[in-house]
C-alpha cells in the first residue's frame, strides 16, 4: 500500500477527532465558557501571565511537546506490523493524549494556572503529590538509560555524525552569546548555525570518527565507550548554566525539528514509497513479547506523553486568552505529536525500502527490531530524503545528526531535572513539619543531596548502570534487553500520563460532569502498564536480572499505589458532588 | 485583548523555559513544576524588563493588539512578521529587515514595522513611539 494513503487516512482520522470528539471534550466535558475569565487576565502582569493569540500559543506549545521520544517507540513497534503501530497512535492520540494534554490544561487554568504537581495534591490529596515525584525519579532515570543507548548505537551506526553532533555544543555556546550580549536578532545566527551544522555533516562524512579501536584497547565494545562519554557529557552540560548551552540549542533544534518534519511528510509525497512491513506481523518468533500488552506501552509518547501535562500546566495555561482556546492549543498539540509517531512509522515501513533495506531482515525478530529501530527511522529518513534529492548517504548522516541533537538535549535536561527531584525528595524525608532538618538517615538524605557535585553523581551514576545492561551478550541478545528497557520506561511514561488523567478525572466528577472520557484511557493505561511490568517482571527473575527486577517490582508498586489513590480520589469526588445534589434537592 | 482590532504590536521576549529537545521526557523552565529561577536569571531580567514595556503598552492603548511571542516560536513569528511587513510595505527589501530585526529580544513590532527595542528603550519612550507610529499607519 502506498504510505501516502495510510498518511491521508491517519490525517482524516485525526480531524475528525479534532472536528467531533474535541468539540464533545470542550462542550459536554469541561464545559468550556469564554464567560470564566482565565489566569492570564486575572493575574496579568506582562511577565508571567500574558493573554495570548491562540495560534502564538500554539505555536509555543506545539514546539515545546514535541521530542525525540515519539520517534524511538513506533520505529520498536512496527515489529508487529504497521496497523496495530498506527492504529494505537491514533486511538491513543485522539481519546488518550487529546484528553490528557487539553485536560491538564483545563483543570490548571481553572486553578490560577497550578502546575500538575501541585495540583495532585489539592485535587487528589498531598500523598499523590509525592507518588508524581517518585514516578518521575523513575521517568528521568530510564530516559536517561534509553537515550544513552540510542545516541550510542547512533554513533556506532553512523560515525560520520559524530564531528557535527560535537561542533553543535561549540556552535551553541557560541550562539547563545552571540544573542545574549549583543541583544541583537536571534533567528539569522541560528539560521547561521543550522547551516553550518549541516555544512559539517560534509566534514563528518570525509572524517568518520570510529572508536572501536579505542573501546577495545580499553577491553570494552564501542558502543559502551560512547555510553560512558555521554554520561561524562550529561554530568558536565547540566552544571553549565541553562542560557550558556541548552537555551541556545533551543534556537537551532527549533528549525531541526520543522525541518526534519518537512523532510519526512514532502518526501513521503513525493517519493510514494509503498510500505513493505505486513499490516500485522504473523511471522512473530516464539518468545517475542505479545503485542497486547507491550505495543501499548512501547509506544508512549506519540499515543500519550504525560510529561506534557507539565508543559501544559506550565507556561500554556498562565497564557491562554480565553477558556475555549484551550482546545485549539491542547488537542491540536497532541495531534502534532501523534504526526511525528505516525511520521516514525511511515520512516520505518516504507522509508527504508527508498535505500534498498528489506522490512523483513531489519525486523527478522524483537532484538534486531530493538537494536535497529532508531537506525532503521535514520534510513527511513535518508529514504524519504532522497526523493528531494539529497544523497542517502548524507541523508543518513542528517538523519542521525537530527535524532542525536534531540536525545542528547533530552539527556542533559534529564541529568539536570534529576538532581532537582533528589533535591526535593532530600528536602522532604529530611524535614521535620516545623521546617528543621531530621536526624538520622533522612537528615543525612537531605545535606548529601544539597551538594552539587554528589547529586549530579548520583543522577547519572543509576542510569549509567542501567544503559549498560544491553551490553551484554550478541546483537541480538543486546537489542532485546533495549526493548525490554524501552518498555519499563514507557511504563512510566503512562504512569505519570496515568495520575495526569486521574487529576483531571477527579476534576471533572467534582465538576458534577460525566469523567468517562478520562476513566476509559485511565483504566486502559493502568490495565496494560500493570499487564506489561508482571510479565516483564518474571522475564527478569527467569533471567537472573537482578537490576531490571526489582526496578520493575518498584514501578508495580508505583502502579498499584496510582490505582488506589486514582480509586480514593474518584470516590471521594463521587461523595462530594452527591452531598451537593442532595443539598440542592 | 482585541482579536479583532486593527492594529497589532509584538513584543518579542523569550519565556524562562526550555522549548525543545526534551518535553515528552522531562522541560526545564524557571518558575514551574521543576526548574531553578537561577537557571534563566538574564531571561528572566529581560521578561521584567518587558513586561513593564507590555503594562504600559496595554494602559495606554487599550483598543491595540498586544501580543507577547517568544523568539523561538518562529512558526508563528516569521510568518507573521512577513505578512504584516509586507501588508505595510510591499518590498522584499523591508520585510528581510523586518525579520532580521524583528526577532531580536526586545523587539517592539507595530503593524510590521520594528519601531523599537523594549530592552533599549524605558516603557514610557516606547508607548510615546508607538502611539507615534500608530498616528501615522
Amino acid at each position: 500500500m502506498p504510505a501516502v494513503v495510510v498518511l491521508v487516512v491517519v490525517m482524516g482520522m485525526f480531524y475528525l477527532g479534532w472536528r467531533y470528539y474535541s468539540v464533545y471534550l470542550s462542550d459536554k466535558v469541561y464545559a468550556l465558557n469564554d464567560a470564566n475569565v482565565t489566569p492570564a487576565h486575572t493575574f496579568n502582569d506582562g511577565v508571567d501571565f500574558v493573554p495570548t493569540n491562540k495560534h502564538v500559543l500554539f505555536g509555543h506549545h506545539f514546539t515545546s511537546v514535541a521530542g525525540a521520544a515519539p520517534i524511538v517507540g513506533p520505529a520498536i513497534a512496527v515489529f508487529w506490523g504497521w496497523l496495530p503501530a498506527l492504529l494505537w497512535i491514533v486511538i491513543g492520540t485522539i481519546f488518550g493524549a487529546g484528553v490528557h494534554d487539553f485536560g491538564a490544561l483545563v483543570v490548571s487554568t481553572r486553578n490560577r494556572a497550578q502546575n500538575i504537581g501541585t495540583l495532585t495534591k489539592t485535587v487528589i490529596n498531598a500523598r499523590s503529590r509525592t507518588l508524581f515525584l517518585v514516578i518521575i525519579f523513575f521517568l528521568l532515570t530510564l530516559v536517561n538509560a534509553v537515550f544513552a543507548v540510542v545516541i550510542g548505537n547512533l554513533f556506532v551506526a553512523n560515525p560520520g555524525a559524530v564531528i557535527p553532533i560535537v561542533a553543535e555544543i561549540p556552535l551553541a555556546i557560541a550562539i547563545g552569546a552571540y544573542i545574549y550580549k549583543s541583544k541583537t536578532s536571534a533567528l539569522v545566527p541560528s539560521i547561521v548555525g543550522v547551516v553550518g551544522l549541516y555544512a559539517l555533516i560534509l566534514v563528518g562524512r570525509a572524517y568518520p570518527i570510529d572508536l572501536t579501536g579505542v573501546a577495545e584497547s580499553l577491553g570494552m565494545g564501542p558502543r559502551t565507550l560512547w555510553i560512558l562519554l555521554l554520561f561524562a557529557y550529561a554530568f558536565i552540560a547540566s552544571r553549565i548554566p541553562v542560557w550558556v548551552l541548552l537555551q541556545p540549542r533551543d534556537y537551532i533544534n527549533s528549525h531541526q525539528l520543522f525541518i526534519a518534519l518537512g523532510v519526512i511528510f514532502l518526501g513521503l509525497i513525493i517519493g510514494m514509497d509503498r510500505i513493505s512491513a505486513p499490516a500485522i506481523n504473523t511471522n512473530v518468533p516464539e518468545g517475542s513479547p505479545s503485542f497486547f500488552p507491550f505495543l501499548f506501552v512501547t509506544v508512549a509518547c506519540g499515543a500519550i506523553s504525560g510529561f506534557h501535562s507539565l508543559v501544559s500546566s506550565g507556561t500554556t495555561s498562565k497564557q491562554l486568552d480565553k477558556e475555549t482556546d484551550a482546545r485549539h492549543v491542547g488537542f491540536l498539540g497532541a495531534l502534532g505529536e501523534g504526526s511525528l509517531a505516525t511520521g516514525a512509522v511511515l520512516a520505518t515501513t516504507a522509508g527504508i525500502t527508498a535505500v534498498g533495506l528489506s522490512w523483513d531482515e531489519q525486523y527478522v525478530d524483537f532484538g534486531t527490531a530493538g537494536s535497529g529501530a532508531v537506525g532503521n527511522f535514520v534510513q527511513g529518513i535518508a529514504g524519504f530524503a532522497s526523493h528531494l534529492g539529497l544523497p542517502t548517504d548524507l541523508g543518513t548522516i542528517f538523519a542521525a545528526v537530527v535524532v542525536i541533537s534531540f536525545a542528547a538535549t533530552t539527556m542533559d535536561t534529564g541529568v539536570r531535572l534529576q538532581r532537582y527531584i533528589l533535591q526535593e525528595i532530600g528536602e522532604m524525608v529530611g524535614t521535620t513539619a516545623d521546617g528543621r532538618q531530621r536526624s538520622g538517615v533522612g537528615g543525612s538524605f537531605r545535606k548529601a543531596t544539597e551538594n552539587l557535585t554528589l547529586v549530579t553523581f548520583l543522577a547519572v551514576l543509576v542510569p549509567l548502570g542501567l544503559a549498560l545492561i544491553p551490553a551484554r551478550g550478541d546483537a541480538e541478545a543486546q537489542g532485546f534487553a533495549f526493548g525490554r528497557l524501552w518498555t519499563l520506561f514507557g511504563t512510566t511514561n503512562q504512569l505519570t500520563a496515568g495520575l495526569a488523567l486521574a487529576v483531571i478525572a477527579v476534576y471533572v466528577t467534582k465538576q458534577g460532569r460525566n469523567a468517562m472520557a478520562q476513566l476509559v484511557p485511565l483504566v486502559f493505561l493502568l490495565t496494560m502498564t500493570t499487564w506489561a511490568l508482571i510479565v516483564n517482571l518474571k522475564t527478569f527473575v527467569d533471567n537472573g536480572d537482578w537490576l531490571l527486577a526489582p526496578l520493575d517490582l518498584i514501578i508495580l508498586v508505583l502502579a498499584a499505589w496510582l490505582i488506589v489513590e486514582a480509586s480514593l480520589g474518584m470516590q471521594r469526588a463521587r461523595r462530594e458532588t452527591a452531598r451537593v445534589d442532595e443539598s440542592i434537592t | 485583548m482585541n482579536e479583532g482590532s486593527r492594529h497589532r504590536v509584538l513584543l518579542v521576549r523569550a519565556w524562562d523555559q526550555q522549548t525543545t529537545g526534551a518535553s515528552c521526557c522531562g522541560q526545564l523552565d524557571g518558575g514551574g513544576e521543576f526548574g531553578d529561577a537561577a537557571d534563566f536569571a538574564p531571561i528572566r531580567a529581560d521578561m521584567t524588563t518587558m513586561g513593564a514595556v507590555y503594562r504600559a503598552l496595554t494602559a495606554a492603548l487599550p483598543e491595540v493588539d498586544v501580543q507577547v511571542v517568544d523568539p523561538r516560536n518562529t512558526t508563528w513569528l516569521v510568518p507573521a512578521l512577513v505578512r504584516d511587513a509586507w501588508r505595510a510595505q510591499p518590498r522584499a527589501g523591508h520585510v528581510w529587515k523586518t525579520i532580521r530585526r524583528g526577532t531580536d529580544p526586545g523587539a517592539v513590532v507595530v503593524d510590521g514595522r520594528v519601531v523599537a527595542n523594549g530592552l533599549r528603550t524605558d516603557a514610557e519612550t516606547v508607548t510615546q513611539i508607538v502611539r507615534s507610529a500608530l498616528a501615522v499607519a
